[in-house]
């Protein structure tokens, strides 16, 4: 996980004290709220706020994060520090959000990349052509990139998540189904469904970057 | 290279795998790279906005403790003993809140120095929407949530309240807090 680094927090909560709370309950419990708070909330918040883009909404699904981390302190084993731990409860609760108002955008079965454009994309990997050679034509190709990414993350908004989760951290099959709580089969077809939505809505800056005009 | 174009596409995506190994995979590589770059621009963003926060936050910590309690986090750990004081506490406050319920009361009720303001109406989640739109139209920086069958707001006032926090607290009938911390609970009128 990406993370932040870690940045000293006076009274920052480490999981040693976090697992000695959990333990003890009463009073410790609402110490270690208040500490976590002050530790993690204004990375969780960005992170929150970077996906969600709005300020209420982030702070609201941060502080439900908090109280979903106490509720299972108990499965924290304290094997890995507390801060990826945290930020996989945040991962999940993004994705719950993110899953509500799922609008669910029609898309091409078959995906929006024809096969003569898929075709080129691997012939040009296999050739390691870097393609395109010039600045400009990079930043055009950047900000098609860009402006086709935000469609993508504005109609499939779990899905881009996902995606962007398993280049940051190279999430195996295995890693994501547990982040989705799905089973392997519905896990197959929601990475399927990630490449067909995103071919759909990346088609036209693969056509930018890769079309010819005797593919395109 | 396995015999499923989605696996490679997945791998080429999380960096796994041979380069180039089928054209999914060089598909799932391409994004990755693009994706990298997003991210590196991301992180930047992202701790820009941590810089801004204000940590620690004694109004943010108060509302999590809040919502804590509302959740019962800070009941339900302990002894059994311990659980039954709780239940009996709770059972006594649902004892209380019956009874507050039953008699009429003004729309307004300040309760004390900490207590939050008490509104009613028919729509409590649009008054809450209008009064945290108002507040910030007015440079106050409020915070909404939601509990089983209470709105509520949380919000630093300026000290002393300008004349448009001023005039949206009027508006409302709700009593300036003295220490400028204000609370609000808005429930369904009877």
């Amino acid at each position: 996980m990406r993370g932040f680094p870690a940045a000293p927090t006076r009274g920052a909560l480490n999981k040693n004290e976090f697992m000695q709370a959990c333990r003890e309950g009463g009073g410790a419990i609402e110490r270690a709220l208040r500490q976590l708070d002050r530790t993690f909330f204004a990375t969780l918040y960005a992170r929150a706020l970077h996906t969600l883009r709005d300020a209420e909404l982030a702070r609201d699904l941060v502080q439900e994060t908090f109280i979903k981390v106490w509720q299972r302190c108990a499965t924290f084993e304290g094997t890995s520090e507390l801060r990826p731990w945290i930020e996989a409860i945040l991962r999940h609760t993004l994705l719950d959000r993110l899953r509500r108002p799922q609008r669910d955008v029609p898309f091409d079965v078959d995906g929006g990349l024809s096969e003569e454009l898929a075709e080129r994309v691997f012939e040009l990997s296999q050739q390691q052509v870097q393609r395109p050679d010039d600045e400009a034509r990079q930043h055009q190709l950047a900000e098609c990139f860009q402006r086709c990414w935000q469609q993508f993350e504005e109609a499939a908004p779990a899905h881009a998540a996902v995606m962007k989760w398993i280049v940051e951290d190279g999430l195996s099959h295995e890693q994501i189904a547990e982040l989705l709580d799905r089973t392997p089969g519905a896990t197959r077809e929601f990475i399927s469904q990630c490449r067909k939505r995103a071919r759909v809505y990346l088609a036209q800056w693969y056509e930018l970057a890769f079309g010819t005009d005797e593919v395109t | 290279m396995s015999t499923d174009p989605d696996q490679d596409w997945i791998d080429g995506l999380a960096g796994r795998g041979e380069q180039h190994a089928s054209p999914a995979h060089a598909e799932g590589s391409l994004l990755r790279r693009m994706l990298q770059a997003q991210l590196v621009q991301q992180g930047t963003a992202e701790r820009a906005t941590a810089a801004s926060i204000a940590t620690p936050d004694p109004m943010r910590e108060r509302s999590l403790i809040e919502r804590a309690r509302r959740e019962g986090l800070l009941n339900t750990r302990g002894s059994g003993r311990l659980m039954l004081i709780a239940a009996a506490i709770a059972m006594l406050a649902v004892g209380i809140v019956w009874e507050t319920f039953m008699r009429p009361e003004p729309a307004v009720v300040r309760e004390g120095a900490a207590a939050p303001v008490q509104l009613q109406a028919r729509d409590p989640a649009a008054l809450k929407r209008q009064i945290i739109d108002e507040l910030r139209a007015a440079g106050v920086e409020a915070t909404g949530y939601e509990a089983l069958d209470v709105q509520g707001i949380d919000a630093d006032l300026p000290q002393p309240p300008t004349p448009a926090v001023r005039g949206v607290l009027a508006k409302h009938g709700i009593p300036a807090p003295a220490d400028g911390v204000l609370r609000i609970e808005i429930r369904e009128s009877q």
